[in-house]
């Protein structure tokens, strides 16, 4: 993809592939990015308020406090506790739940993706990289599993497991690897006509070897890209499936249950609908934005755009 | 072998592979006659059935006639209607054929996905492109930020609040059900904001490529209008990743519609699986499987042809 | 609380006052005066085949279409008749119906006995296994012709319970059982004010007024009402707020069950009203207690411990419309109702003390981990369970809380699941109706020993055993009269002490009205146009 506007930079892209990128340059990319810049300040604040929940949510996540039933957002209980976001029909901390419904979501969905990219990737570097019988039979299947009505075959497979965080994973893995090992295989291509790969294996290299060490490290970007992607994909199939009951099963609430649950409340209390459904558009959202961004700055020909100080940037037309 | 021919097999193997996959996972969930019955039923009951509807037959044999069945375009009959009684009466007469409940609830589909594309593709198009013209322009930035929230937003959530907002609060269009306009426009709106996003996306960045190609800079250098360069010249070369691109939503939409069916209580086949699953009516949920998977493959076959109608210079083997 | 409370109050007024309305409607022979009667219902009826119509839940508006021979009074509850005119018991397995004149289906066959024999054979045939059977009870159901106005309906066993069992009997069409079989299940064919319509699958069901009803000129029923709408539609609808919205927005004019919220609101807002009514279903918490379960939940203490850490008032508080049940599975006016059973009491301490003692005797306490199950299709399951857990750790004992699909839940309720899950320490939350107003049965599907070739298969839900108790409930069984209720109450008591299955919450049902539509139902909560007004 070659992107070029009237006011070039550069004379042409080899000329921007030379142009030597610091972390310093990224970090200055972003500042000035106030998308990216909330999009990843809403990631890290996630990250931080799931793995120290115990400590950062206000409340208990399952202290039943029947006095305080369906409290909406701002308001200060009976026994004058605040309730930032209201509570739910149990008289829980809406707040403290949707911390605690996050670990649920965002687990499955890490987890889900990380499982996806390994079995993915591994399968696609082999099959790009050794070619033949494997690659037609590895291709073969992916081309396969991708045409099929992806949602669809998970509600049938979780109706015949049942739900829950350990099938859920599972299916997620055997229908989500394929987007990773094509793209892992399409990049093993490249990279094994590149120069470098040829003087690897020409030095006698072994394959495991030249996979590991020379092809990985150049495909982790596109690949990472995409391993974010995935995550915000993961999150919302959850939210799907749990909402239709073949997802995770009560008592564990991730996003998506949440706002089954709230469903029923949806006309009195509001906010157990809308902030979980907030949470995850904004957690979908925000790793979708940190993903264009990502493939902005690690393509080396369009990079420049991104990393140069910034400006107002309006071409002529 | 010609390409075409041998994709067209593939397509069928695939399906053939589905159909048997979904016949065998869904002997996982116990006894069929058991789950036509229902618990409370007699073990007499049960073996009657078992005699009638051929269960104790070796598995494969079932397998086979089921197989058989299926290329004349029998999936069997729905535990829904008279399975109960089954064992009394012969099997031929009662259960309506499956295969027939959901061809029935296929148009509901066809036109709430078709309502959702009239929707997605202009409004997707033209965010693109709009975004496209002056890249890194407020305008982009807001197209960019709009199209990743439509990929982002829970659509079943999405559904629900514009139900609160427009029937509920404000009283201008139906909770759901099916009848005129008004009831596709919110179910076609909320099915919508995946494939503008999508649509958006790819038009905008194919539009940026082709922009940048030297035919348009000796355009503009000529002095054509730019509303002329854009959507006369440059749109009609990016179409092929954007057509793709359609086409790929249309059999995710095909699916999506599961989840809006089921909130806007609209009769297509998605709600007619929700409703099948949750009484595990097998025959039911085997045959919408195969019907709706058929359709999937089916508009992905096509897309894979027009792509290469366009392309041809796609080559086949590997791609070096 | 004290004003919704309040509100409910006011509620139930509007029922009863809606009653009398409807008892005092003017005469209306001509054509009815209103079009269409749209009725929002939770969900699509499985089928609307004839032996559904024993319960409302299986089809909404059956009882409309489909009509039985006897039947329950909405409000005193009392049986009266409807296509039969006069019935008289033989013996104590033997009831004979005479039934009304010239009586046509909608189909034009005529309701005879031939006619009503067969399809009561029909709803009743071991063979066809319905639902209907394990519903009302054991024993097989058969009818023999007398002669043309009369028949003979026999149970095998002593029962007498038949006449409420036939007062669930939905009579169809004989002739199109034998004609056209397939069509006895979507498309019914009875005797009924209205006639069947059209069922389009996923959006509803309707039916027209029937101008040839028996009921028109005949007054000995119903009096002199005559339905006020052309047309009934009912209209499937799943998502609980979108019922509401339709009738706010006029799209029905009633839609059932809303939430005890949304019946609060509509006392606020115009436009519509909420009428509530006790139901006879009850949600229940029942611990695996003898037979498969862990020896730790056969100590009575345990059990006890348990019960009494159940803060059952807060949990009805929680489940919306509902209203505190006593300490027994029938309500108030069930033949074996004990008024000396009472709720059992919220005691924490006692509990804590409880298990302490059990404790001291050597009983792992510590390691018992009660799993409280629920099924996912009842209403607010998930919260009630997740509150019920929380109440058991607090007196200290542990717990796991599950929501589980029907097809997981279902088969460990009954005695076959349960065999397979040695050592099981289960709670099940659920809900079970008791409509016979009588605890017969109720004690048989609940506490007789289990036995798996039960043909009915009523017990085989039961997770108790103990022989010396089924002895005295087959002895009550067949006795009547006040014999009968003096056994039953002995039994009631029994099972209360022993601490088996705690009652969480009588469940009442409401509806939501639009301005002008009154609505009369009993404790069975059945949608029938002749019981349904129209303000003129």
């Amino acid at each position: 993809m070659t992107e070029v506007s009237n006011s070039l930079p550069t004379n042409n892209d080899e000329d921007s592939r030379q142009v030597r990128v610091g972390w310093r340059d990224y970090v200055r990319a972003v500042l000035h990015d106030y998308v990216t810049l909330f999009a990843l300040a809403f990631i890290i604040a996630l990250v931080v308020f799931t793995l120290g929940a115990e400590f950062l949510a206000p409340h208990e996540p399952t202290g039943l406090n029947l006095r305080d039933r369906l409290l909406p957002p701002g308001a200060v209980g009976r026994s004058g506790d605040f309730y930032l976001l209201g509570t739910d029909e149990l008289g829980r901390d809406l707040f403290t739940r949707l911390i605690y419904g996050a670990r649920v979501s965002v687990s499955v969905g890490v987890l889900g993706a990380a499982l996806s990219a390994i079995v993915g990737v591994t399968a696609g570097l082999l099959a790009g990289y050794h070619g033949g019988f494997l690659e037609d039979v590895v291709m073969r299947l992916v081309d396969g599993m991708l045409s099929l009505p992806s949602l669809l075959v998970a509600l049938f497979v979780l109706f015949i497991l049942g739900g829950g965080f350990g099938n859920l994973i599972l299916v997620f893995l055997v229908l989500h690897w394929m987007v990773f090992a094509r793209m892992a295989r399409g990049l093993a291509l490249n990279a094994v006509s590149s120069a470098y790969v040829q003087a690897a294996v020409a030095q006698g290299c072994k394959p495991g070897r030249v996979i590991l060490r020379h092809i990985l490290p150049n495909v982790m970007a596109p690949i990472l890209v995409l391993f974010t992607l995935e995550i915000a994909v993961l999150i919302l199939s959850e939210a799907s499936l749990s909402f239709l009951g073949f997802g995770v099963q009560p008592p564990d609430a991730s996003w998506g249950l949440m706002i089954a649950g709230g469903r029923e409340h949806i006309r009195s209390a509001w906010w157990l609908v809308a902030f979980p459904g907030l949470a995850i558009f904004f957690t979908a959202l925000s790793l979708n934005l940190i993903a264009n961004w990502a493939r902005a700055v690690t393509d080396p020909v369009q990079r420049w755009r991104w990393l140069a100080p910034h400006r107002k940037s309006r071409a002529a037309a | 072998m010609s390409y075409t021919l041998r994709r067209i097999i593939n397509s069928l193997v695939l399906l053939l592979i589905t159909i048997s996959f979904v016949f065998f996972a869904g002997r996982l969930i116990g006894d069929p006659a058991l789950n036509i019955l229902g618990p409370g039923a007699t073990p007499a009951a049960l073996e009657k059935l078992r005699v009638v509807a051929g269960l104790n037959d070796p598995l494969w044999q079932q397998y086979l006639n089921y197989m058989a069945g299926i290329f004349t375009g029998n999936f069997g009959v729905s535990y829904r209607f008279g399975f109960s009684v089954l064992p009394a009466l012969d099997l031929a007469d009662l259960g309506q054929p499956v295969l027939s409940i959901v061809l029935e609830r296929l148009p509901a589909t066809f036109i709430l996905a078709g309502s959702a594309l009239a929707i997605a593709v202009p409004l997707g198009i033209f965010m693109g492109v709009t975004a496209a013209a002056r890249p890194r322009s407020v305008a982009d930035r807001i197209v960019t930020v709009l199209s990743l929230a439509g990929v982002s937003v829970v659509q079943f959530w999405l559904g629900l609040m514009l139900i609160v907002l427009f029937a509920v609060q404000l009283g201008w269009l139906p909770t759901g059900g099916y009848g005129d306009i008004r009831h596709a426009i919110l179910p076609a709106l909320t099915l919508a904001a995946r494939p503008i996003g999508r649509i958006a996306q790819v038009t905008r960045s194919a539009m940026l490529d082709e922009l940048a190609k030297p035919y348009i800079i000796t355009a503009r250098a000529k002095g054509v209008a730019n509303h002329r360069i854009i959507y006369h010249h440059a749109l009609k070369n990016a179409a092929i990743p954007i057509v793709t691109m359609i086409g790929d939503e249309t059999s995710a939409l095909l699916t999506g519609a599961i989840l809006v069916e089921k909130i806007f209580a609209w009769p297509g086949v998605g709600l007619l699986i929700i409703d099948s699953l949750t009484r595990s009516d097998l025959p039911l949920i085997q045959a919408s499987i195969a019907v709706v998977a058929a359709l999937v493959i089916a508009v992905n076959l096509l897309v894979d042809f027009s792509y290469r109608y366009f392309k041809p210079e796609i080559s086949l083997s590997r791609g070096r | 609380m004290r004003e919704i409370m309040l509100n409910r109050a006011i509620c139930r007024y509007a029922a009863t006052s809606a009653i009398a309305l409807a008892l005092s409607a003017p005469v209306a022979l001509a054509a009815p005066a209103n079009g269409e009667l749209v009725v929002a219902v939770a969900q699509e009826p499985q089928d609307l085949a004839a032996q559904g119509a024993y319960k409302e839940v299986n089809a909404p508006g059956l009882r409309n279409v489909i009509e039985t021979l006897i039947a329950q009074d909405p409000v005193s509850g009392d049986l009266h008749g409807v296509l039969a005119t006069a019935w008289e018991r033989l013996d104590d397995r033997t009831v004979r119906f005479t039934l009304r004149d010239g009586v046509k289906f909608h189909d034009g066959s005529p309701m005879d006995a031939a006619a009503v024999a067969s399809s009561i054979n029909w709803v009743w045939s071991l063979e066809n296994a319905f639902t209907i059977q394990e519903f009302a009870g054991s024993g097989e159901i058969t009818a023999s012709v007398i002669d043309d106005n009369t028949i003979e309906v026999r149970s095998s066993e002593p029962d007498p319970l038949l006449e409420f069992r036939l007062s669930l009997n939905g009579i169809s069409s004989a002739k199109q059982l034998a004609e056209d079989p397939s069509s006895h299940f979507s498309k019914p064919v009875g005797t009924g004010p209205y006639s069947f319509g059209e069922w389009q699958p996923g959006q509803y069901w309707t039916a027209n007024y029937n101008p040839e009803w028996w009921g028109l000129s005949a007054d000995d029923v119903y009096g002199t009402t005559a339905p006020d709408w052309e047309s009934l539609k009912f209209v499937f609808r799943s998502e609980d707020a979108a019922r509401v919205a339709m009738v706010q927005s006029g799209e029905a004019q009633i839609s059932v069950f809303p939430s005890a919220e949304e019946c609060d609101r509509a006392e606020t807002t115009d436009g519509y009203s909420c009428v509530t009514g006790p139901s006879t279903t009850y949600l229940y918490g029942r611990i695996d207690h003898s037979l498969h379960a862990d020896e730790r939940l056969k100590d009575p203490r345990i059990r006890e411990a348990m019960f009494k850490a159940i803060d059952v008032e807060g949990l009805v508080d929680l489940v919306g419309l509902a209203s505190v049940p006593p300490g027994q599975l029938g309500p108030k006016g069930t033949v074996g109702y004990n008024p000396d059973v009472t709720a059992y009491k919220y005691d924490p301490e006692g509990a804590i003390a409880l298990l302490a003692e059990a404790k001291a005797d050597g009983v792992d306490v510590d390691g018992i981990q009660l799993e409280v199950v629920g099924r996912s299709s009842t209403p607010r399951i998930s919260p009630t369970v997740e509150t019920i857990g929380a109440m058991l750790n607090a007196v200290g004992i542990g717990t796991q809380i599950k929501v589980q699909t029907p097809q997981e839940f279902n088969p460990r309720v009954r005695i076959a699941g349960y065999a397979n899950e040695p050592g099981r320490q289960m709670m099940q939350v659920h809900v079970k109706g008791n409509p016979s107003n009588d605890y017969g049965l109720l004690l048989l599907s609940n506490y007789a020993c289990p036995s798996i070739d039960d043909p009915s298969g009523a017990s085989r839900s039961s997770v108790y055993c103990d022989p010396e108790f089924d002895a005295e409930l087959a002895d009550a069984l067949k006795s009547t009269g006040e014999d009968r209720a003096a056994k039953l109450r002995k039994l009631v008591q029994v099972v209360h002490d022993r601490h088996l299955i705690v009652p969480l919450a009588l469940l009442d049902r409401g509806y939501l009205l639009e301005d002008g539509v009154e609505f009369t139902f009993g404790s069975d909560h059945r949608f029938q146009a002749v019981y349904l007004g129209a303000a003129q």
